[in-house]
């Protein structure tokens, strides 16, 4: 049984997404949270499998919440609930740490297909997150890549992935014509959004290095 | 002249010092002039008086020599022999150590000492006009302890304007006569040293103009009448060379005469009158040309030579009244100051000279010292050029300086404006853009909410319709942001997008969709308006599909050929029905076809109805 957290400040959303998970027979819901604070005091005591995070919440960005749990080590998959889908806050939250996305109105059976997904390991790729990531991926700047002590630029078959998807292709329809598996091309998905993680970071170090505020290696 | 005219109106004292001013501020020009006359004449004049012969008397040899009788200098003119008889006194003088110092014009010269031929000398056979600078050692045995009589024969040519003369003939120590002697010849040699030095350096700075300028040839002209002058006075910078022949005469003299014209020619065109005064330039030059070739071709058995002497000095004193003339024109003007002042000392010297060429008017033993006017006419050429090609510097500096400065003045200025421009071309896209949002908005969510609100308030709310509708606002709002989203701005993912959008929509309908979209090429970027005209047209065409064609396929097709993006939605439905009103929402997609200038064509398919749009489209 995986452990749901629900932090949505909406009474109704969060109602929702509450007796989706409390209804489910594989998932459990550690608790629902209306604020940054409530969260932090439910993750202060027990870790959840799975965060449901509203970004727009009373007291502060759901962001920084990410950045809390990323720290504590546990690998715990994070589904950021966003209204529109729109790909800006949903790229930051990744390269932040977040597994994916939900739809507000996404239908029931849709949420619990995210979450099985996010547990399975995979990550949602949407066509215009594809070509986001290809283009954060390919050609990273060469003074950061020298940071790196992983290379995380592209490689030949990520990248054959990825312009498939941006086509609007399924992930069926993809390993079909790329003769890869479902689960496959969802772990290639995780390792896709694990390396923008690493780019943003390494970024994050090479932009504080260029402005003096760490030390170089 | 200024203080001439103001003498004219009366104020003589004022005129007076004015003139005293004026000639005192221009001391720098004259002044170089006078030390150099002044140094000349010092050097020249040996005090030689006590020397001189008791008596002279002239016998015939042939024609009528001109002569003041009993007095050097004399000179014999035309074909012709001079035979001179003078006494000399040595009573109780002693007669160790003397020697006889002679001066003068001619050839074939022959001295006796009591009747005992002492020299027999000939300059230059074919040249009979050489100037002799002889110095006659005696024997103490020649010489008689009272008068002597010394007996001087000297022949002159044949030609037009042949001449000898006789300038001096001194006995006196050996010691003193030979120590006038050298320095006569050296402030000759001097003279013309100094003049080659000057010269060498005006070459040295006018030879890079003169090939930097390849239009204009008066510069080359000037550096090759500079270097043509020298010829003339390389024989006396080294006095102990040959004997000059012939040829090097003429090419001497034709090459000064060319330097006085090329450098008038010169002074004329900075003075900027250069019309007027290099015709009569040029005409001078041509006499002197003509009165060369003359001289060259003259078969009547005359000396070349001296007629080039002539010609020469006959250019000289035109040319330089010619400079004279053109600084009484041009009085402001630096160079032709110190052009005059040149001119003036060259006249003096040059007249003094061939006078005493000529024998009509000679101090005893002057050397020759015209070149020393040469020197600083080329003096004051050397420096009014140096002056100009530093003023040209500076001048070049200064317009450097002051182009850089305005090109760093444009620059910024260039720079506030292209800031400007592009501030104001930002707010205006940003402005363009948050209209079109605004417009989009209204014409789609908008809308669609307004008409929900009347249907509430009018009390007709269908709930059943209400979640339907609901629905197509909030897909026209994703639809909105994905078209601003820029990696939508190509066309093949924008599409993309939209199939996910509807994926879970269309999931649950029995219906077979088939999307063949993913086989598009990379497309050129497109406006974010294009992008969501195509995608609502699409979305739809969709939507009208399966709400009123009831139909079980449908096929999303998408082909990129020959630059047009051809996008088409077929169904196998019930079709548009015949002559029925055009359908709900086809007029708005044909609206918006035309607004983003794409081609949109509804035809009926055997069952169902084909919606085509076509787009002009590059690729990335």
């Amino acid at each position: 049984m995986a452990s749901v957290l629900v932090v949505e400040d909406e009474p109704r959303t969060r109602d929702r997404l509450a007796g989706i998970i409390t209804a489910h027979p594989r998932l459990r819901l550690l608790a629902h949270a209306g604020s940054l604070a409530e969260a932090r005091a439910v993750i202060a005591g027990d870790l959840p499998d799975v965060v449901l995070l509203d970004l727009g919440l009373p007291d502060g960005n759901g962001l920084s919440l990410l950045e809390e749990l990323r720290t504590r080590g546990r690998d715990i998959g994070v589904l950021v609930i966003s209204v529109l889908g729109d790909e800006g806050s949903v790229l930051h939250a990744i390269e932040r740490g977040a597994g994916g996305y939900l739809l507000k109105d996404a239908s029931d059976a849709d949420v619990v297909a995210a979450i099985d997904q996010l547990l399975a390991g995979g990550a949602p790729l949407s066509p215009s997150i594809a070509v986001h990531l290809m283009r954060r991926l390919q050609l990273p700047p060469p003074d950061a890549q020298r940071q790196l002590e992983a290379n995380v630029g592209l490689n030949q078959r990520e990248l054959d992935l990825l312009k498939l998807i941006a086509k609007g292709l399924s992930y069926d329809e993809v390993g079909q014509l790329m003769g890869l598996r479902y689960n496959t091309i969802t772990s290639y998905a995780k390792e896709l959004y694990r390396k923008l993680q690493v780019h943003s970071r390494a970024e994050a170090v090479y932009e504080a290095q260029q402005l003096g505020l760490v030390g170089r290696p | 002249m200024r203080a001439f005219d103001s003498w004219l109106e009366g104020s003589t004292a004022l005129a007076l010092r004015r003139a005293v001013r004026t000639t005192l501020r221009a001391a720098w020009w004259w002044l170089p002039g006078l030390i150099l006359v002044s140094l000349l004449l010092l050097r020249m004049v040996p005090d030689l008086q006590q020397w001189r012969i008791a008596e002279v008397r002239l016998s015939e040899c042939g024609l009528q020599p001109q002569a003041r009788a009993q007095q050097l200098p004399m000179f014999i003119r035309g074909v012709g022999c001079m035979l001179l008889k003078a006494e000399h006194d040595l009573a109780g003088q002693d007669l160790q150590d003397r020697a006889l110092l002679l001066s003068g014009v001619g050839r074939d010269v022959r001295i006796w000492i009591n009747g005992v031929q002492v020299r027999q000398f000939d300059p230059n056979p074919h040249f009979d006009s050489t100037t002799i600078p002889l110095l006659q050692p005696l024997h103490s045995s020649t010489l008689l302890n009272g008068s002597n009589e010394i007996l001087l024969q000297l022949r002159s040519g044949s030609g037009l304007f042949d001449r000898s003369f006789v300038g001096a003939l001194l006995v006196g120590p050996n010691e003193l006569l030979q120590s006038v002697h050298r320095r006569s010849i050296r402030i000759g040699a001097e003279g013309a040293q100094l003049s080659i030095v000057v010269a060498l350096a005006i070459v040295l700075m006018a030879l890079p103009i003169a090939w930097s300028r390849p239009g204009d040839s008066s510069y080359r002209w000037f550096v090759l009448a500079v270097l043509s002058s020298q010829i003339y006075v390389w024989n006396m910078a080294w006095p102990l060379r040959p004997a000059p022949t012939l040829l090097w005469h003429l090419l001497a003299h034709g090459g000064l005469a060319i330097a006085l014209w090329s450098i008038s020619r010169y002074s004329l065109r900075v003075a900027g009158r250069t019309d007027e005064g290099n015709r009569r330039l040029d005409q001078v030059a041509l006499v002197g040309l003509a009165g060369l070739l003359l001289a060259v071709f003259d078969t009547s058995g005359g000396n070349p030579a001296l007629v080039g002497d002539v010609v020469f000095r006959i250019s000289l004193l035109a040319q330089l009244l010619m400079l004279a003339n053109f600084w009484w024109h041009r009085r402001d003007n630096a160079l032709a100051r110190w052009m005059a002042c040149a001119a003036m000392l060259c006249l003096w010297l040059g007249i003094t000279d061939s006078l005493r060429v000529f024998g009509i008017l000679s101090p005893p033993l002057s050397p020759y010292v015209l070149h020393w006017g040469i020197l600083y006419v080329l003096g004051v050429l050397l420096v009014s050029q140096l002056r100009h090609m530093l003023a040209a510097l500076a001048t070049a500096e200064r317009s450097q300086e002051r182009l850089s400065e305005a090109l760093d003045q444009r620059s910024r200025q260039l720079q506030r404006e292209f800031t400007l421009r592009q501030q104001a071309e930002q707010a205006q896209a940003l402005a363009e853009e948050r209209q079109r949002i605004m417009r989009d908005m209204h014409d789609g969510v908008g809308g669609q909410l307004v008409a929900l609100i009347g249907q509430v308030e009018a009390g007709k709310l269908d709930v059943g319709l209400l979640k339907p509708q609901l629905r197509r606002s909030l897909d026209d709002l994703r639809l909105m942001i994905d078209s601003l989203d820029d990696a939508c701005a190509d066309l093949s993912v924008a599409l993309g997008m939209l199939r996910q959008r509807l994926q879970p929509s269309l999931k649950g309908l029995p219906l077979e969709v088939h999307w063949q979209t993913a086989h598009l090429p990379d497309l050129a970027p497109c406006p974010p308006e294009v992008v969501l005209q195509v995608l609502r047209i699409v979305q739809e065409s969709i939507t009208n599909a399966i709400k009123h064609a009831r139909c079980h396929r449908l096929a999303i097709c998408a082909d990129w050929a020959d630059g047009w993006l051809k996008l088409s939605i077929s169904d196998d439905g019930v079709g548009l029905p015949a002559n029925a009103p055009p359908g709900r929402g086809l007029p708005g997609m044909r609206q918006r076809a035309a607004g983003i200038s794409a081609e949109l064509q509804i035809s009926a398919l055997q069952p169902g109805t084909r919606i085509e749009l076509r787009l002009r489209l590059g690729r990335a």
